[in-house]
């Protein structure tokens, strides 16, 4: 109540100052005008004579409240000075915040996440002393180890304290109560305790349970563990049906717990290698191999000390497969964060960018701001006020201006942080933990506290001088506009570029839907034979079908079965060359696969339902394969028979190409066979309908046929273009975020260009009026202004580009379809920035044009 | 010292013009320029500081009337302790610019 009463006075004792010195103009200004002025002109000159009302208010104020009693109260007096001198100058109040908002919030936002990929150690134990071994071979994308030579490099002892082992992860499903559709991962019993992680509830792997055919033991992600279970802290010990066969589980991994390779996983189960098996090449299992190095020992040691186990693993191969196989050896923390980490680094640039941009704008204008106050200034030091009280003046309206603008900043952060980890792909480090957390609070904190410091001193030295410096700040701004906005516009490309890839698949109206069967219920190849027949004549009662099929595995992705293009026999010939000549696809389909995905058959016919299950093996090949195996021949009727296939297979057509190694890695060439109950019948199993109804629809009725089938089996349902968007998901967030980053860029520029200019014309307006009564024309004096803008524009675009263009290259990697020095994105943002700058310069110019040059020189 | 002489003289002035009757700020201004024959200029910017220190001070009140052109101004009357305070000052300022005229006349 009190302080509501003691504001209403305080507005009054403002108010009352206010028309006391409007008053006191007005008499001066009636004097003026008995003495044969303009009332224009008097009004005028009473102000100038009265001088700056805002400080004659402010010592009156403070004069009739009586003087400073404290430090605090004089600077919260200082505060409420500056507070008021702001209120009455909302243009550059505004301009700063929101700069500042703009800057400091997209820069903490993407901070947060970033600072997790590039900055921060490894969610392991001495994570710096983790490395992934492997082999690089034609057959996988990734390095890796077969089972056997796992079970010799682990016992290397000299240069690493221990190597362990984990699977990809795969599709797993507990089907206990509501079976859900998990993703698992394999891991050697030696694997948690290598990269120092302890479960925060029950315990590891015992080596007992990590042996073959043993009941399988579980270790619950955090996630799983208290979505599903409640976080239960006895949940060690408890039974489940894991694809459905018993399973215990034994611990729960901690929330900060990363897959090495980054991949969402939900479980992880002891990898059960059969050494015994492995060792003597009866079983081939691929795992991913890690390894720690013993303290002091280099990587360069590490290598070689495996460089005889790999030489040991080049016996055991094809000796023309040799050739193509190398050994690989690196830190984890690079390959962890690989891709993301080249990213991370674009985005920091960014950042930092855009911090930039803001901190010259806020430069800008408080230079404005001084200049604009020169007049006031001088009178307050001519009244005795020291240049550190005007000093001390200038910093509390910055540090105003720096605290909005922090508590916008951290608010719009907050947003962008939310908006991250939703649309955000999965495989970005760290991403689950990223929050806006003290340190970010302290650093964001910090740079504003530089950056008042710095801008309160700027103001100094001569009107020119200051000129000069804003033009600099300027160019500056533009050039790092250029920078983002061509960074973004590559990235904007590449994702142009991808989505217009064509799969030589149409997707439109064809929704899919995939499952993993079950070890227990689909013991036999008949049993999941038997499903995949049952599965695929139910689909084809559902409403508006005009296609079905069934296959192992769907474009873009391979079924995960290869074999080496050297190892296929043609017409009874032998095999050119185990071994080699990269990978070729094997894909099991039903007859209806083509049709369904709406692949063109460039010769022959798709399969029959009489070649399902026949003695007579036919197959289809993919255009590029048939090319490669009958060059300049009509391969139909021929035959062929890879290495270790009890039969050959006689060629009845030939497909066109689809895209069936991921997004942008070239077409794998392709082997199409009917499901052979005697030979295969892989646990995979994705069904594809292609419908006049509605997806939704379509997607819901599929998964009601496939309940009526097995109840238990978890699927994943959905249009197949959803499958697309999803290989698109981290080139799209990559692009996204960088064009925010442009767009703020390029919004601060222009705010920079407009305020320079705007303020140009205050300063010359003299200037102006002499050159337009010397005879400059209106146009002319347009154009000197927009001359004067673009000298400084095109020196800034001239240097961003070349920036653009050193920059690009450092991410190529992240590029598709796009040169660094692309000249058509480069071009574009060029001219893009030229036009923003001239149409910022534009207003400012048109007021120099339309000044009447009579006024201009009678106000002095 | 020197800030405090020439407070005292602005303070000297502005009570010994209120002391003629009441007045509004500009009404102050133009008197001293007047009876000063142009010599003394008072500056608005330290004016009305004065005015509202001495306000707050008690040796002037103040209140809202119509002028002489019908605008409302405020008015500035002297006090009882403003009188008193204007006795004092102009008693020192004699005998200051006696000894100032002696000394300078003595060279």
């Amino acid at each position: 109540m009190k302080g509501w009463l003691q504001r209403l006075r305080a507005r009054d004792l403002d108010r009352e100052l206010r028309e006391e010195m409007q008053f006191h103009m007005q008499m001066r200004a009636a004097e003026y005008e008995q003495e044969g002025m303009s009332p224009q002109n008097s009004a005028a000159a009473a102000h100038k004579r009265f001088g700056s009302t805002s400080i004659v208010h402010e010592d009156a104020r403070r004069e009739h409240i009586g003087g400073a009693a404290s430090l605090v109260e004089a600077a919260g007096r200082e505060l409420g000075f500056a507070f008021r001198s702001l209120r009455r100058a909302p243009a550059f109040t505004a301009a700063a915040v929101l700069a500042l908002t703009l800057g400091l919030g997209g820069a903490a936002g993407v901070f947060s996440v970033v600072d997790r990929i590039l900055f921060r150690g490894l969610p392991y134990a001495d994570g710096n002393r983790l490395i992934a071994v492997g082999v690089r071979a034609p057959l996988a994308d990734h390095p890796f180890l077969l089972g056997g030579d796992y079970a010799e490099w682990k016992e290397e002892r000299s240069a690493l304290a221990g190597l362990t082992a984990t699977s990809e992860p795969f599709d797993c499903d507990l089907t206990e109560n509501n079976p859900i559709r998990l993703s698992c991962a394999g891991v050697a019993s030696t694997f948690l305790p290598l990269f120092g992680v302890e479960p925060i509830a029950g315990r590891n792997f015992r080596p007992e349970e990590d042996l073959p055919k043993v009941p399988q033991s579980i270790i619950l992600s955090n996630a799983l563990w208290r979505e599903r279970y409640g976080g239960d802290p006895k949940i060690a010990g408890r039974r489940v049906q894991l694809n459905g066969e018993p399973a215990t589980i034994i611990g729960v991994l901690p929330a900060s717990f990363e897959f090495p390779t980054l991949a969402q996983v939900d479980l992880l189960i002891a990898l059960q290698l059969n050494e015994a098996v492995e060792r003597k090449r009866q079983a081939v299992s691929m795992v991913n191999a890690f390894g720690r190095l013993k303290a002091g020992v280099t990587m360069e040691q590490a290598r070689a000390a495996l460089e005889p186990f790999f030489a040991n693993f080049l016996t055991t191969i094809t000796p023309s497969f040799r050739k193509e196989v190398r050994l690989e050896t690196g830190w984890l923390n690079d390959a962890m964060r690989g891709r993301a980490r080249t990213a991370g680094w674009v985005l920091f640039g960014a950042v930092a960018a855009v911090l930039l941009i803001a901190w010259t704008n806020i430069a800008n204008l408080s230079l404005a701001r001084a200049a604009s106050r020169a007049h006031e200034t001088a009178i307050r030091a001519a009244l005795g006020a020291g240049k550190a009280r005007l000093m001390m003046h200038h910093a509390a309206e910055l540090a105003l201006v720096a605290g909005a603008g922090w508590l916008g900043g951290l608010s719009l952060a907050a947003v962008l942080l939310a908006v991250f980890r939703k649309t955000a792909p999965a495989g970005i480090v760290g991403l689950r933990h990223a929050s806006l957390d003290l340190r970010i609070f302290l650093l964001s904190a910090g740079a504003l506290l530089a950056s008042v410091l710095a801008f309160s001193l700027l103001p100094t030295g001569t009107v020119s001088r200051r000129m000069r410096l804003r033009s600099t700040l300027v160019t500056a701004q533009v050039a790092i506009s250029v920078f983002l906005v061509a960074s973004a516009g590559l990235l904007i490309h590449t994702l142009r570029e991808l989505s217009d890839i064509r799969f030589g698949v149409r997707t439109d109206g064809t929704v899919t839907a995939s499952a993993v069967l079950g070890q227990q219920k689909y013991r036999t190849v008949a049993d999941r034979y038997a499903f995949v027949e049952r599965l695929e004549s139910a689909l084809r009662r559902l409403p508006g079908v005009s296609a079905v099929a069934v296959a192992d595995e769907l474009p873009p992705l391979t079924a995960g079965i290869g074999i080496m293009y050297g190892s296929i026999g043609v017409d009874g010939r032998p095999p050119s060359g185990q071994g080699r000549g990269g990978n070729v696809n094997l894909r099991h389909i039903t007859p209806g696969y083509f049709r369904a995905l709406g692949i063109e058959l460039v010769r022959g016919r798709p399969f029959v339902a009489a070649e399902i299950d026949s003695a007579q093996g036919t197959v289809i090949l993919s255009d590029r394969l048939a090319r490669r195996l009958f060059p300049n021949q009509d391969p139909i009727g021929h035959s062929v028979k890879p290495v270790g296939f009890p039969k050959a297979y006689t060629v009845v057509g030939v497909a066109a190409d689809v895209k069936n190694a991921g997004l942008t890695a070239e077409d794998a060439p392709e082997m199409y066979f009917p499901y052979d109950s005697t030979r295969s019948a892989p646990r995979f199993v994705s069904a594809v309908v292609r419908s006049a109804a509605k997806p939704a629809l379509v997607a819901r009725l599929m998964e009601d046929e496939i309940r009526a089938i097995d109840a238990a089996l978890p699927l994943t349902v959905g249009p197949f273009d959803s499958r697309i968007a999803k290989l698109n998901a981290r080139p799209r967030f990559n692009a996204a975020l960088l064009s925010m980053f442009a767009g703020i860029g390029v919004l601060l520029a222009a705010l920079g260009v407009y305020g320079v200019l705007a303020f140009l014309v205050t300063q010359r307006v003299r200037e102006i009026g002499v050159r337009m009564a010397l005879g400059a024309t209106r146009g002319r004096v347009a154009a000197w202004i927009l001359s004067y803008v673009m000298s400084w524009t095109v020196v800034g675009l001239a240097l961003g580009a070349a920036g653009a263009f050193a920059a690009a290259r450092q991410f190529r990697s992240m590029l598709y379809g796009v040169t660094p020095a692309d000249p058509w994105t480069l071009g574009v943002v060029v001219v893009l920035l030229a036009c923003v700058s001239a149409l910022a310069a534009y207003v400012p110019a048109r007021r120099a044009a339309t000044l009447d040059p009579a006024a201009t020189l009678r106000q002095e | 010292m020197s800030q405090g002489t020439a407070q005292n003289t602005l303070d000297l002035l502005i009570l010994k013009t209120l002391a003629r009757g009441p007045n509004h700020g500009f009404g102050i201004t133009v008197h001293i320029q007047n009876a000063s024959e142009g010599l003394l200029r008072i500056e608005e910017g330290s004016l009305y500081p004065a005015l509202h220190r001495l306000e707050r001070e008690n040796a002037v009140s103040s209140e809202w009337k119509a002028s002489e052109n019908g605008r409302r101004a405020r008015y500035y009357k002297i006090s009882a302790a403003g009188r008193k305070r204007l006795e004092e000052h102009e008693g020192q300022w004699q005998s200051l610019s006696l000894g100032v005229a002696r000394v300078l006349d003595f060279a």
